[in-house]
């Protein structure tokens, strides 16, 4: 049997964003039926990785039920965007770890959950000399 | 706009940067190994005809904690209504939310993880407890405390090996020796666990030099 998929797109060039950017994506569910489609979950979220304990918070949440969408068609390409924070920025030390990801959760019937999660990097804002050379 | 192209798949987490972060190693994320003549399935029989009762038995870091979580699904199909507690090092008690028995029957699988760490009157009242009710009591220890013997759990160097080849191998880099795992094993003396905790260090200075 095929697994239904989910896509998810950064409409960035590189996946790398600046707090204070606006985050721009869309989602697509395919290889499933329409009805069996019952919910989607979107979240953007930082979760930290490493030695010890973890921790996970979700900076934007949405979710979909077929009366949201145009047709009752949850599978459709959906567009968002969200103003990313100004923290935690993605960090990679050796300990610890923070990692920034869109996370896409599809509800299907008989309680089947499927979700897909798309990594992306949050930086500090350009500092106004970065932003000159850039101009330049 | 221009973007990077769009990737599919479906219910796969990110690899963790490092193959031994808590994620990948912790109770639950990997599975636990049982010997060629023993299962899940049989294991259950087993404490089922201990009425429920039994005790896992192993030293540090043998993964006594990881065949807990892999038996909350067995237990929920046998139709066993589990009430899991997890003591770490140094808590006496059990936890407020535990003493509420009200609902505890003949269904009900306590299932105590580092029994020996509650005190003796914690113990015994437990015991009375789950008698009391008609409701099961699985723990785990690191030396007997007279349940009914159901696994003693062990390790050995192979059986460390292919847990962590199994680890490493959703990583395109592989930084890990077979002798790196060996002297691991050697100095935690065959403690799961903590060999994890050094192996991530050593991928972290393999990575980084």
């Amino acid at each position: 049997m095929i697994e239904p998929l989910i896509s998810l797109q950064f409409l960035s060039s590189d996946g790398a964003y600046r707090s204070g950017d606006v985050l721009h994506a869309e989602y697509q569910i395919d290889a499933v039926e329409t009805d069996d489609v019952q919910a989607v979950e979107l979240s953007i979220l930082w979760f930290t990785e490493g030695k010890g304990d973890e921790d996970l918070a979700v900076h934007f949440f949405e979710r979909r039920v077929s009366t949201d969408a145009d047709d009752g068609d949850l599978r459709r390409l959906y567009r968002f965007k969200t103003e990313l924070p100004n923290s935690p920025l993605t960090y990679s030390g050796e300990i610890l770890k923070i990692r920034w990801c869109g996370r896409v959760r599809i509800f299907l019937r008989r309680g089947k959950e499927l979700f897909f999660d798309q990594p992306f990097q949050l930086l500090p804002r350009q500092t106004n000399a970065e932003k000159q050379d850039d101009l330049a | 706009m221009t973007g990077h192209p769009p990737e599919s798949q479906t219910s796969k987490s990110l690899h963790p940067a490092n193959p031994f972060s808590t994620c990948a190693v912790r109770p639950g994320a990997i599975q636990y190994q049982f010997p060629l003549d023993d299962s899940p399935a049989k294991l259950l029989i087993r404490l089922r005809d201990n009425c429920w009762w039994g005790e896992i038995v192993g030293p540090h870091g043998s993964g006594k904690s990881t065949l807990i979580q892999m038996l909350l699904p067995a237990f929920q199909n046998a139709d066993r209504k589990v009430h899991l507690v997890t003591l770490t090092s140094g808590e006496r008690r059990l936890p407020a939310a535990a003493h509420d028995m009200s609902n505890w029957d003949d269904q009900t699988q306590v299932v105590i993880d580092g029994f020996e760490q509650l005190g003796w009157w914690q113990r015994r009242s437990l015991r009375r407890a789950c008698r009391g009710c008609g409701c099961g009591l699985l723990i785990t220890a690191h030396a007997s405390l007279g349940f009914p013997p159901l696994l003693t759990t062990t390790t050995s160097l192979g059986l460390t090996e292919q847990l962590v080849f199994a680890l490493l191998s959703e990583h395109a880099t592989n930084h890990i020796s077979t002798a790196e795992i060996e002297d691991a094993f050697s100095r935690h003396e065959g403690n799961v666990r903590e060999i994890f905790f050094d192996l991530y260090d050593r991928y972290e200075q393999h990575a980084r030099s």
